[in-house]
């Protein structure tokens, strides 16, 4: 039996300067054999960082629908930096004006597993089949600082296969949202995201997530803040 | 559970501000140890009325002078603390002092990676005596603590200003003062760069206000 799966997603403008547009990017894919959510977050130092987050975010979904599920995941690393690359060579000479933090979760409808990866400081929670696992970045030094694609340094990504049997559900949130959760709060996030917005109107859901970012976290960090959760209904 | 508040931390995330002063003998004299202590109630009275959502100051307060150098204020949010009184007595032994910073900003159960970069303030009058050019080294190149912002006051010409000039972030972080009376001038300095992060849509860019001017300071 295939999946049905809920999708909210919301993205909120950091208070910035004027002209600076949210540098977030959030892009979900589906078809009948995958699902593929990515959120990137383009550097405040990148002038141009949006475009890079945007293409960081088509360049993952069109190498994964490109990826054998049966190859070596850890490949997918330099399949999506260099594809990233090549995209950006189109446009300028300088990475570094596009710098920008990407994670997905590929969910392999038919296979019944689950690519997941970051790079940089997204954070990305998972919970399959009941057990619960997060991805966070560790060498993260102080707020504002990230591994990124264009930075010439560790462009490395944490990547890990999972196998699904009956459900899942995952959240991707950038560091405006992440920084400020509660870390042994992240699973009962999951609980509440999904009691609360299945009772919601489906045209309503992702307002209502971008109205509750705006209250109770805008205030908290100058930061673009941008948030993904998928929940499976049924297998 | 029943709004995305009740998963959120309450506290802003902190902005450590971390303060190393000389109490080396040298300091007791014309006045310099009488200003520094009033300077520094002054800094801690001043910024304890800055309020911000995104960010909360802390301060570390350290010192060095007689034989060795010491943590006087553990990190600890502005609200609560008070400035303590330093008498001027015996050696400088700086080295000690670079040696704690660097292992409070590597220590991430102190200042977790959700903190903006700390602000290391420096104050001394005299040359190290012990062996300061590793820790230095270590403080200003190697790890975390190579990426917080670093300011220092030479207090008169026996203060070694080249090694100062190495120690500082950027050549404006370094303030020459000539008496006792340009303490509280620096601290003022330290205060406006503080509070100018604190109020900055990019606190972990570097902000370098202008020196207050003399007519500014009420003696």
């Amino acid at each position: 039996m295939m999946f049905e799966a809920t999708v909210i997603q919301a993205s909120v403008r950091g208070n910035k300067e004027e002209g600076i547009p949210n540098q977030d990017f959030i892009d979900v894919f589906e078809n009948d054999y995958l699902m593929i959510a990515t959120v990137s977050d383009g550097l405040g130092s990148s002038k141009k960082s949006l475009e890079g987050a945007k293409i960081a975010c088509t360049t993952v979904i069109d190498e994964i629908q490109n990826f054998p599920i049966l190859s070596d995941v850890q490949l997918l690393d330099g399949f999506i930096k260099t594809r990233w690359e090549q995209e950006i060579n189109h446009l300028s000479d300088s990475y570094i004006d596009y710098r920008t933090t990407i994670s997905f979760v590929a969910v392999f409808k038919k296979d019944k597993k689950i690519i997941v990866g970051q790079l940089g400081d997204v954070l990305v929670s998972l919970r399959i089949d009941g057990l619960y696992r997060y991805l966070q970045s560790t060498i993260k030094d102080f707020s504002n600082e990230t591994d990124c694609l264009g930075s010439g340094r560790n462009e490395l990504f944490n990547i890990a296969i999972y196998e699904f049997g009956h459900s899942f559900d995952f959240i991707i949130a950038t560091d405006g949202i992440a920084d400020e959760l509660q870390t042994e709060k992240i699973e009962p996030f999951h609980d509440y995201l999904k009691s609360k917005f299945q009772k919601i109107d489906l045209e309503l859901r992702n307002q209502v997530l971008k109205d509750e970012i705006e209250e109770f976290i805008n205030e908290k960090n100058n930061d673009d803040k941008s948030l993904v959760f998928i929940w499976s209904n049924k297998i | 559970m029943d709004s995305l508040n009740d998963f959120l931390i309450q506290k802003p995330r902190p902005l450590p501000v971390i303060i190393a002063v000389d109490r080396s003998g040298s300091m007791g004299t014309n006045g310099k140890i009488d200003a520094l202590n009033i300077a520094l109630k002054d800094f801690i009275n001043s910024i304890k009325d800055e309020d911000s959502n995104k960010a909360e100051i802390h301060v570390a307060l350290f010192s060095f002078g007689g034989e060795s150098a010491t943590c006087d204020i553990p990190l600890t949010p502005i609200s609560q603390i008070d400035a303590p009184s330093y008498q001027a007595q015996g050696r400088t032994p700086m080295g000690g002092a670079f040696e704690m910073l660097e292992a409070l900003i590597e220590d991430k159960t102190q200042i977790p990676s959700r903190s903006y970069k700390p602000t290391i303030v420096l104050l001394t009058d005299g040359i190290p005596t012990d062996d300061f050019l590793t820790p230095m080294n270590s403080l200003i190149n190697e790890g975390r603590s190579s990426k917080a912002f670093r300011i220092a006051m030479a207090i008169g010409d026996d203060a070694d200003h080249n090694m100062l000039s190495k120690f500082v972030s950027s050549p404006e972080y370094l303030v020459l003062g000539e008496s006792a009376r340009d303490i509280r001038k620096f601290f003022r300095f330290v205060t406006m760069s503080v509070t100018q992060r604190m109020k900055s849509q990019t606190p972990d860019m570097q902000q370098i206000p202008q020196m207050p001017d003399d007519d500014t300071l009420d003696f």
